[in-house]
């Protein structure tokens, strides 16, 4: 509803603290990521020097490798994860028994440290005494034995991004929080009419926290752009630079004290994700609540 | 209900589903477990046998040594203020954007949720300098407002979508009933978002209890510190003490789990009994 | 639910005046130090008994007061921040990649007055090492711990496989590594993930040994970087399946378990040996200098190492201060002190040490092997002069092992990095 002129003062109240926290935190800090990224600093000294952060970034390519291996993280998000999340909240909105346990359980990854993950996952993928591997050469894939996942440019990435399916519990929550407040009216009347769970799933839940399940797809693929942990705690960007993605190329770039360059690349991502954020918004606009 | 054959199929396809998932998430947790209760050399020898002996010791050792007690209150203290003040903040804001018509919200809003893309790791140094600014370094205060305001972004994305799916009926009833703004926001809006709020401050706690990087930059002093330093204090740069750490890991996660079931509980479930009958 | 808002109000009430409670003024010069040396650190014990020492003996008037930084590259980081901003702590210990920054942001205490005006500092250092130094007539960093890195190596399983001897050129080095493949076990333990630090003192050994401890002046086009990536493509046949993607852990656990028999590390590693190697695992183990290059320009019993931290201080506006802090700076710096941080940790320092005589019988072989050394050569990481290429490094040497590049395609990679 339109805003009444007396409650002007409550709006800006309202809104005050969040405005202000994101200025000193957001504001001033992206402006000058943008004007450190067309200069050379170092730390201490800065010239400008134009675009040359940006034309080197592109010329290099374990940047571009960065970008497309960003862009199969928001893919494998979008496409996998986040659909994944969803076929779980809906059976876990049955309330059958121990749902409860279930929930809590599925959330626990994201409540470890990722540090912890990381390491488990490294070892869970060691050539020489890793699970996975021994578990493939107990059910017969015995060339596999000491295959070193996490470093093998072939199976490096599929490897990353298999790890990532442990995170579905995070939207899986969400969307699950949302089933909560459908009314049990709709199911009564369902069952009226004979539908099997199968359909109460499809034509009721489903349909009432669609705009949910796009909320997760938007929030999935940009958290996804800003992959950090996970690939540089276990691959580091490696073997070979073919794990890479953007926040480690940003960090590699700080570390080595090119901080002008490393702005480029982090004021180059932002682009790429207001890019995919609009075209999201865009897309699924036409879904959800206006 | 009858039920038949696709109906059974159902049944199976659900349970497979849900036992793999459980088993792929739970199975790290039980591995970080029985690490902590091995010695290192067990370890590195083979990380998935059992323990000779079980080493219970880690746990008191990771406790006295990286003094583990005050770090959790610390982490307590601060994530529950970040997250108090992060949900504040961004659900007012949510409900003056999702209920509202107002110049310059679709900006408001479009800017704050674009914060979701900003890569935190980069801003070190700006991050660094507005804390020295304010003269918050090494203290609670810094860490809560930093965590506050990093976690905007995502809360309210988050809230706006929650009470935007609110019926408008309700409110517009409110109206009739001489309710103004504020009344509006504490009476009707924040109950009936309860699931959106519970979810938005589960996160946020989890981003506060997690977070490391920060944590370490703005702070100096044991008093201040997080638990997240007190894991890092069994690696450095040449060697790991991986049970040590470990068990520290596992004492580390038991807040936030119970937080987790807190919120789940307390909230969601008191709602499904009130919710809005048609 | 009002209850639970007020609740948590509350929560946030108090730890804002938690917040507020500073701590009391008084008259004492407090020195805060960010150490690395805490923790897990093998020198963490006697750093804080040096500084509970030092803060006895000045009690009133001095305290230093240490905060824990756990996380290196956090630490790094950090230390960016400040010498960016300015905020520099009163004293710290900064790594060779932040020494140019340092010097150059003019916000480090120069060291160069006090160090002419006082005998302790000519008499505790080697003649000419604070001298080469100085950067532009400062002193902004003391140079402190040294590090070297010859070859650890099991002499048990080495005799399995033939051998009474470390080889002494590569040639036999690496029929060395067929034997003792045949024995079951593998020979080299490598790693490339973070810095891939082994892997980087190998690569640094044969480059020093290719072309001589000079070579990185004559920078990347020198066919000795060629050369050294050869040995390295041969060194990755000879070691575990997992060493591409492996850390320090992985990669020293092999050979703690003795499942590889040649390791390379500094002395700092040698508590670990026996803490947690398998039993036995100590007396087993031989010190020797890397094998040599035939042809190439280096020389037998050539070692490699350098400067693995220096003290530094923060400008103070406080002359008081100043002198408190070089006060600590002097007590870190004497032998005695010197000797007490070896001993419990196989630390190597510049600062000239009274070494008690039952150190531990590797640090005294290293020892003696790096007086005999015709050179010390710097690392690669070191002697590069270029970060970037520094950070290139490991993806160029898992290219390498993987067979993605050769290695004349691995120091492009190099030169592609800057």
């Amino acid at each position: 509803m339109q805003i009444k002129k007396d409650e002007v003062v409550w709006l800006l109240l309202f809104i005050a603290p969040a405005i202000i926290l994101f200025f000193l935190f957001f504001i001033i800090p992206i402006l000058f990521l943008f004007v450190t990224s067309f200069t050379n600093w170092d730390g201490i000294s800065a010239e400008f020097v134009g675009l040359e952060n940006y034309t080197k970034l592109f010329n290099k390519k374990s940047f571009v490798r960065a970008i497309t291996n960003n862009l199969y993280w928001c893919l494998t998000a979008a496409l996998i994860t986040v659909p994944l999340a969803l076929i779980i909240a809906l059976l876990l909105a049955h309330r059958s028994r121990g749902w409860k346990v279930f929930r809590t359980v599925l959330f626990i990854p994201q409540v470890v440290s990722s540090a912890a993950i990381a390491m488990l996952w490294a070892a869970m993928f060691n050539a020489e005494y890793g699970l996975v591997n021994f578990l493939l050469d107990y059910i017969g894939f015995s060339d596999y034995k000491n295959h070193n996942w996490l470093g093998n440019v072939r199976t490096a990435n599929a490897a990353l991004i298999g790890f990532s399916l442990c995170y579905v519990g995070y939207f899986m929550v969400i969307m699950l929080a949302k089933t909560a407040g459908i009314s049990e009216d709709y199911y009564d009347a369902a069952n009226i009419d004979g539908a099997s769970q199968f359909q109460k799933d499809l034509h009721i839940t489903a349909p009432l926290i669609k705009s949910t399940f796009f909320l997760c797809i938007i929030l999935a693929v940009i958290f996804n752009l800003r992959q950090f942990e996970y690939v540089y705690l276990m691959t580091a960007g490696g073997p070979a630079n073919k794990t890479q993605v953007l926040v480690v190329y940003i960090w590699n770039e700080l570390s080595v004290q090119r901080l002008g360059r490393g702005n480029a690349a982090g004021v180059i991502m932002i682009a790429i994700g207001a890019i995919l954020l609009l075209s999201l918004r865009k897309l699924l606009k036409s879904e959800t609540y206006n | 209900m009858q039920r038949d054959l696709s109906s059974n199929f159902y049944f199976i396809f659900k349970w497979v589903i849900i036992i793999s998932f459980v088993f792929y998430a739970v199975f790290p947790f039980l591995w970080l477990v029985l690490a902590s209760l091995k010695t290192n050399a067990e370890l590195l020898d083979d990380p998935f046998k059992l323990p000779a002996v079980f080493q219970f010791q880690n746990y008191s050792n990771a406790i006295r040594e990286a003094g583990l007690g005050k770090l959790i209150i610390n982490s307590l203290v601060i994530s529950t203020s970040a997250t108090f003040l992060n949900i504040l903040f961004s659900s007012m804001c949510a409900f003056a954007i999702a209920r509202h018509t107002f110049w310059g919200k679709n900006v408001l809003f479009l800017m704050i949720t674009a914060g979701i893309l900003v890569p935190l790791n980069a801003l070190i140094i700006p991050y660094f300098a507005i804390i020295n600014f304010l003269n918050l370094y090494d203290t609670r205060l810094g860490l809560i407002l930093v965590y506050c305001a990093v976690g905007l972004p995502v809360s309210t994305f988050i809230l706006t979508e929650f009470f935007k799916s609110i019926p408008k009926e309700i409110e517009e009833a409110s109206f009739l009933d001489g309710c103004n703004f504020a009344a509006r926001y504490f009476r009707i809006m924040l109950p009936l978002a309860l699931p959106g709020l519970a979810t938005a401050g589960t996160f946020q706690f989890i981003l506060c209890w997690n977070e490391f990087i920060y944590a370490m930059l703005l702070t100096s002093s044991t008093d201040i510190r997080t638990i997240q330093f007190g894991i890092s204090y069994f690696t450095n740069q040449f060697f790991s003490d991986y049970v040590g750490m470990f068990a520290a890991v596992v004492i580390s996660i038991l807040p936030s789990i119970t937080v987790f079931v807190l919120f789940q509980e307390r909230v969601i479930n008191g709602l499904t009994a009130g919710s809005v009958k048609g | 639910m009002i209850k639970s808002i007020l609740k948590l109000f509350s929560v946030v009430f108090i730890s804002t005046s938690l917040t507020v409670i500073s701590t009391v003024a008084s008259a004492e010069i407090t020195i805060n130090w960010p150490s690395i040396w805490v923790g897990k650190d093998s020198k963490s014990t006697v750093i804080s008994e040096l500084v509970d020492e030092f803060n006895a003996a000045n009690s009133g008037s001095i305290k230093v007061v240490i905060e824990e930084q756990t996380d290196y590259d956090i630490y790094a980081q950090k230390l960016t921040a400040q010498i960016s901003t300015g905020d520099l702590p009163d004293i710290f210990t900064v790594g060779a990649d932040l020494l140019d920054i340092l010097h150059r942001s003019g916000k480090a205490m120069d060291l160069a007055p006090h160090v002419a005006s006082d005998s302790h500092w000519s008499n505790v250092y080697p003649d000419g090492a604070l001298e080469s130094n100085m950067m532009g007539g400062q002193l902004t960093n003391l140079p402190y711990e040294l590090f070297v890195t010859p070859v650890t190596y099991n002499k048990k399983l080495l005799k399995a496989a033939g051998y009474d001897e470390f080889p002494a050129t590569y040639d036999e080095f690496f029929k060395m590594c067929e034997a003792v493949t045949a024995t079951g076990k593998v020979c080299t333990s490598q790693m490339t993930a973070k810095n891939a630090w082994t892997s980087m003192l190998w690569f640094s050994q044969a480059l020093a040994s290719a072309g001589g401890p000079n070579v990185y002046e004559r920078g990347l086009d020198d066919p000795a970087f060629v050369k050294a990536f050869e040995v390295m493509e041969k060194m990755y046949q000879y070691t575990t399946s997992d060493a591409v993607g492996a850390d320090a852990g992985v990669s020293g656990g092999h050979f703690l378990n003795e499942r590889t028999a040649v390791f390379m590390n500094g002395p700092w590693f040698i508590a670990r040996y026996t803490s947690d190697g398998i039993p036995g695992l100590h007396e087993n183990i031989g010190v020797a200098p890397a094998p040599m290059l035939t042809g190439g320009e280096g020389a037998p019993g050539g070692y490699v190492g350098g400067k693995q931290s220096s003290l530094a201080a923060g400008k103070q506006s406080d002359p008081a201060k100043e002198e408190a802090v070089v006060k600590f700076l002097k007590w870190l710096t004497t032998p005695e002190n010197v000797a007490r941080l070896s001993y419990s940790s196989g630390a190597m320092f510049i600062v000239k040490a009274d070494l008690p005589s039952d150190m531990d019988r590797l640090f005294i072989e290293m020892n003696e092997q790096k007086g005999n050394a015709p050179y010390v050569a710097k690392t690669f990481m070191n002697g590069m002069g270029s970060l970037p290429i520094v950070s290139e490094f490991p993806q160029a040497l898992s290219a390498l092992a993987l067979g993605e590049v050769t290695p004349e395609g691995a120091v492009e990679m190099l030169k592609d990095a800057e």
